[in-house]
């Protein structure tokens, strides 16, 4: 067995070098006690490994602002174990843990890219099925029921003008029952078709789409809804229309349902080289520790489709003062 | 004798208009199309009064058979048939040159008063959408304007922290929302009141008296 200090400690760091991931150790101030190649590599500090040790972690990681955060708390208010899943300025997706060890703390680092892509591949995989999914229903509706409710209708009209007059005063209202009821399943059935796949969406584009779903959430006990549109909003690319619309729709949704909101604005500004849709209101709101609820997983989908048009998603909310998401494409001026 | 053609992709559909016309007698169906190049071919042979014509097709749109029928035949009345009732498809519609527009609920009486108006070379639109039409057109004889200028109560308050020279962090701290989100903002409000930069923006808080006077 190696007995000197720097034969233990030249132990450790061949064994340290010799794992996939990156690793630091820092002791009770902070400072780097030890470190592999690849942690420095995954954090992208370009500093060498040898100028790094009695240093403190945290200088090297102003790039890293939530590390940076994380690692000070630890020191600074006593050791704490984390775990954090950081970006890289290089895009890259990082997983940091952080461990108490003798007289420190020990940060494994480990490289969850890949596993990230593959999440978002799923998950824009899983969105689009679901478009197509929504397109056949729609499709479904207009070429199947659709068409006989209307011929119901007017087979029923037929039958009704025959017989209306020669018939009891109970039939006479059972024909207005069942009147009552087509007309009514018709709507109904003509909503919910235009939820799947709204045909104004792809004939008028979004400035129209979007106008057409707050005039349909309006209602007179409701939340005021507002829809601002400020420039000229063209049509913009199919992928980034159905995108923000259905971003709308489930903002506007989650307003209505949940923030019990007395207004809700909907905004489309045209900025050049962008286009911002903003959905406010002035409801309850939630921290963000609660987004792990239904509500919260759909903007979460929202936030991950978004990002995969190469936009952003912002979401301000605090308890009692409303909700407020902010997304942002950038496109291309021809 | 009023001559009919309808043109619709189902044909469950084109029964059903046939045979409640069928009752009339001042109507007769004279052949009906499921899409453009059938109607076309139809109308060589066959003259008609009106037809009614759905929007949505499978493998063409009402409105643009609408315009090009209007343009060949201009005597041929057309009244759309359409589930939607929505304002632009009405409009565009009525941009093709239909004299009419019938929703698709719309019941046996309606539907026969309607093409006898439509006929008679008056228009025809059921109330939902003579409000719609309404409702459009007042909009259009609002001031004509590029710009937005209404703005939301979350962007009056920083509107007025810009004009009270608060720097984005400042805003940002004081309403707990990120930088950013102060920054997106800023250019929004640039953006809607069509200002250049900050002191355009000072320039229309003092207009609005949105200044702290302390």
């Amino acid at each position: 067995m190696k007995s000197s200090k720097t034969e233990i400690y030249d132990y450790l760091t061949s064994i340290i070098g010799a794992v996939p991931y990156g690793i630091v150790a820092v002791d009770m101030e902070g400072e780097i006690t030890m470190l592999n190649e690849r942690a420095l590599y995954y954090l992208e500090i370009s500093e060498e490994a040898a100028n790094l040790v009695e240093r403190k972690l945290t200088e090297f990681l102003d790039h890293l602002p939530d590390l940076a955060q994380a690692v000070e708390q630890c020191t600074t208010f006593g050791r704490e174990d984390f775990e954090l899943s950081i970006q890289t300025p290089g895009k890259r997706h990082m997983s940091v843990r952080a461990r108490e060890i003798l007289n420190g703390m020990i940060l494994t680092i480990e490289d969850i890219t890949a596993t990230k892509e593959v999440e978002r591949a799923t998950l824009n995989a899983m969105l689009d099925g679901q478009e197509r999914e929504r397109r056949r229903w729609a499709q479904e509706i207009h070429d199947g029921v659709g068409p006989v409710l209307s011929s119901i209708k007017m087979n029923l009209d037929q039958v009704q003008e025959e017989v209306f007059d020669k018939t009891s005063e109970h039939n006479q209202e059972n024909f207005r029952i069942v009147q009552e009821l087509l007309k009514s399943v018709t709507r109904d059935l003509r909503s919910i078709s235009h939820d799947l796949m709204p045909s104004a969406l792809e004939d008028f584009g979004l400035e129209s789409a979007l106008k057409n779903l707050c005039k349909k959430v309006q209602s007179t006990e409701g939340p005021k809804v507002q829809c601002i549109v400020t420039g000229k909003i063209d049509r913009l690319d199919s992928k980034v229309e159905l995108a923000l619309f259905r971003a709308g729709q489930e903002l506007l949704h989650n307003a209505l349902k949940y923030a019990n909101a007395t207004r809700i604005s909907i905004q489309l500004i045209r900025h050049s080289g962008s286009i911002v849709l903003m959905v406010e209101d002035d409801g309850i709101g939630f921290n963000k520790d609660e987004l792990n609820t239904k509500a919260g997983i759909g903007l979460k989908n929202i936030a991950t489709r978004i990002k995969s048009t190469g936009g952003e998603f912002v979401l301000e909310s605090q308890e009692e003062q409303g909700t407020m998401v902010i997304i942002e494409i950038p496109l291309d001026e021809k | 004798m009023i001559r009919v053609i309808t043109v619709d992709d189902h044909k469950i559909f084109r029964d059903g208009i046939a045979s409640l016309l069928a009752t009339d007698p001042n109507m007769e169906i004279v052949g009906e199309a499921e899409n453009e190049e059938q109607l076309l071919k139809l109308l060589e042979q066959q003259d008609a009064d009106v037809i009614l014509m759905d929007i949505h097709l499978k493998d063409s749109n009402g409105i643009n058979i609408t315009s090009r029928i209007k343009k060949e035949k201009p005597d041929i009345k057309v009244l759309a048939f359409s589930m939607h009732n929505q304002v632009d498809y009405v409009i565009k519609m009525l941009e093709a040159g239909a004299s009419g527009y019938l929703i698709k609920d719309a019941g046996k009486e309606e539907m026969i008063r309607a093409i006898n108006v439509v006929a008679s070379g008056n228009t025809y639109y059921s109330n939902e959408i003579s409000t719609l039409i309404l409702q459009a057109l007042n909009k259009k004889n609002e001031p004509e304007s590029k710009r937005n200028s209404t703005l939301t109560k979350r962007e009056i308050e920083i509107l007025k922290l810009i004009a009270n020279e608060y720097s984005n962090p400042e805003i940002a701290e004081k309403l707990h929302i990120s930088v950013r989100t102060v920054d997106t903002h800023r250019r929004n409000l640039l953006e809607k009141l069509d200002v250049k930069n900050t002191a355009g923006l000072v320039k229309y808080a003092i207009k609005e008296n949105l200044i702290d006077n302390h």
